[in-house]
């Protein structure tokens, strides 16, 4: 029974707020009926909190920047998980201890650990060692992890060399197919000179 | 002292004409930029951060579109400058500190800023009067591609141009946009407003960005998201924003002079009062006097001030600013009776009472 129901999606953290009737009682200070539903999406299943105005409104995400909904929201549940130990409230997989990571990058000697202390990495290499840690925070930043938008004119031709490299391995895999091994031998030679071109340019980056 | 010339040009800008003047202080724009290999500059050790210098700065020098920059070591200019420029936001609050290395090159102009081991290795930032992202846009595009074509630049296929902070990657582009909204302010309609910001991934900031108050009703509106979304998109998500909040803004200030409502004609003129009467005023007090102002402004109350001036006035009476104006003597109660000076002496002639 909704009385009064706004709605705003942050796509970036895939929280909603709600604000509705409803005859559950303030999750966190537990005396006064809920009126605000917040839900979060993780990994796709909606997860709720119930919450009194007051209780709600401290964590107006209005009043304070929107990122700081995710950090009340950590706090909320923190708190209530606190309260009702291995209680019903899934934990998120943030609220998880993170588990050690002893990697350190080979260019800057950066280790994993201090980036998780502060916002910033330590030099370009770090992205593709750290790769793998780093995606899921990459994703949750920007609701994107593939760039689109100005490339370098090296790397235009870098990624049009890939993208001809593709095409012709599909070509050569038909040519194999068909028993067409004059074509395959002309399309082998091709692909050699396009990945020596390729490795060429990545390799000495232009000055 | 070529620094104090600088500062002489630093608000120019301000002073020109611009779209949606009325309600658009200013449009800002940085590219966030780095080189393959070498530690970002928040990791750099020294001769990493002096290389970093000599080579941005010979590419800068070589460039056509950079032609006429003025360079200066922020490390070897007084406090009151580096605070002066990151008034005017040509430089940012990181720059300030004036390490050793860190360096902007800015057009004559002072518009444009190009800054060398901020937390990314490169910053280039353009500023221009109202709402004016595109052509800002295509400007910095301009040098920026004349710089990367050149510099060995961090770039990955998958993660776009890398940055010292994971939040800066893909295009590495941050636009704002800063408003002044005394209207929705006064109607109590702000918050509501502000909120529809949130599902087009921006961000909400005060007048001196991150985590600054929303000192004098100013608004700076931005792009959160860089990566997975083309420069021109990311311009085009905040230009259809921010026109939004315009036409909000002139209805709440249309509605405010329709019914003249005794409050706001109250708040108007005591703000006039204390602006032309006092004689020491600190910039939290001025900040919010004068935009109270700007609905006057709209109502035809002070003759001699019109949107354009006003705009510019909000960044003359910073603290910094002041100081300047007061030959450089610190302090704080000098500051503000010079900036008191300053006021009275804008707002002393009569002004008409419709």
């Amino acid at each position: 029974m909704d009385k009064k129901r706004v709605e705003i999606k942050n796509s970036c953290a895939e929280i909603k707020v709600a604000v509705f009737i409803s005859n559950l009682m303030s999750m966190k200070c537990n005396n006064t009926p809920a009126t605000v539903k917040f839900t979060k999406i993780i990994e796709g299943k909606p997860q709720e909190i119930h919450l009194c105005q007051e209780c709600a409104s401290a964590i107006s995400p209005y009043q304070k920047k929107m990122h700081n909904l995710e950090n009340a929201w950590n706090e909320i549940l923190a708190q209530l998980l606190g309260k009702e130990k291995g209680g019903k409230q899934p934990t998120p997989e943030e609220e998880q201890p993170k588990e050690k990571i002893d990697l350190i990058c080979d260019n800057c000697g950066l280790p994993f650990e201090s980036y998780r202390k502060s916002p910033f990495l330590g030099c370009s290499l770090c992205y593709s060692t750290f790769n793998k840690y780093l995606i899921n925070d990459i994703r949750k930043i920007h609701g994107s992890i593939q760039h689109v938008g100005k490339v370098p004119g090296r790397y235009r031709k870098i990624m049009e060399i890939k993208r001809s490299l593709d095409h012709l391995k599909h070509e050569l895999q038909d040519a194999i197919k068909m028993e067409n091994f004059e074509r395959a031998a002309v399309l082998r030679d091709k692909i050699k000179t396009l990945s020596e071109q390729e490795s060429s340019s990545v390799e000495t980056p232009s000055r | 002292m070529m620094e104090q010339n600088i500062l002489k040009e630093s608000d120019v800008w301000l002073s020109q004409n611009g779209p949606s003047q009325h309600v658009v202080v200013s449009s800002r724009i940085r590219l966030a930029r780095n080189l393959a290999r070498i530690p970002f500059s928040t990791h750099a050790k020294s001769d990493e951060l002096s290389h970093v210098t000599r080579l941005v700065g010979d590419t800068v020098q070589n460039s056509k579109s950079t032609q006429g920059f003025n360079l200066i070591s922020l490390h070897d200019i007084p406090t009151t400058i580096r605070k002066y420029l990151k008034e005017s936001h040509i430089i940012s609050p990181e720059l300030e500190k004036g390490d050793e290395h860190r360096l902007i090159y800015t057009s004559p102009d002072c518009r444009i800023s190009i800054m060398v081991n901020e937390e990314d290795h490169i910053r280039i930032q353009g500023l221009a009067p109202g709402l004016n992202l595109k052509p800002l846009m295509e400007e910095l595009d301009r040098i920026d591609t004349e710089l990367i074509e050149v510099l060995p630049i961090a770039f990955s296929e998958q993660l776009g141009f890398l940055t010292a902070c994971p939040t800066n990657l893909g295009t590495g582009l941050r636009v704002s946009v800063m408003l002044h909204l005394p209207g929705l302010v006064f109607c109590r309609l702000i918050e509501e407003t502000l909120k529809m910001v949130q599902p087009h991934c921006l961000t909400v900031r005060g007048f001196y960005g991150e985590d600054s108050d929303y000192t004098g009703d100013l608004f700076q509106i931005s792009n959160e998201a860089s990566l997975g979304k083309s420069e021109d998109d990311i311009v085009d998500s905040v230009l259809i924003v921010v026109e939004k909040i315009i036409e909000k803004e002139e209805e709440a200030r249309q509605k405010l002079f329709i019914e003249r409502d005794l409050a706001v004609e109250d708040a108007i003129w005591r703000s006039y009062g204390l602006l032309s009467h006092a004689r020491v005023m600190d910039t939290q007090e001025a900040m919010g006097l004068l935009s109270r102002i700007r609905l006057g402004i709209d109502r035809g109350y002070f003759k001699d001030l019109d949107h354009l001036r006003f705009n510019k006035l909000m960044f003359e009476i910073q603290p910094a600013h002041m100081e300047f104006k007061a030959s450089f003597k610190e302090g704080a109660e000098k500051r503000d009776s010079v900036r008191a000076d300053l006021l009275r002496s804008i707002f002393q002639t009569p002004c008409s009472n419709n």
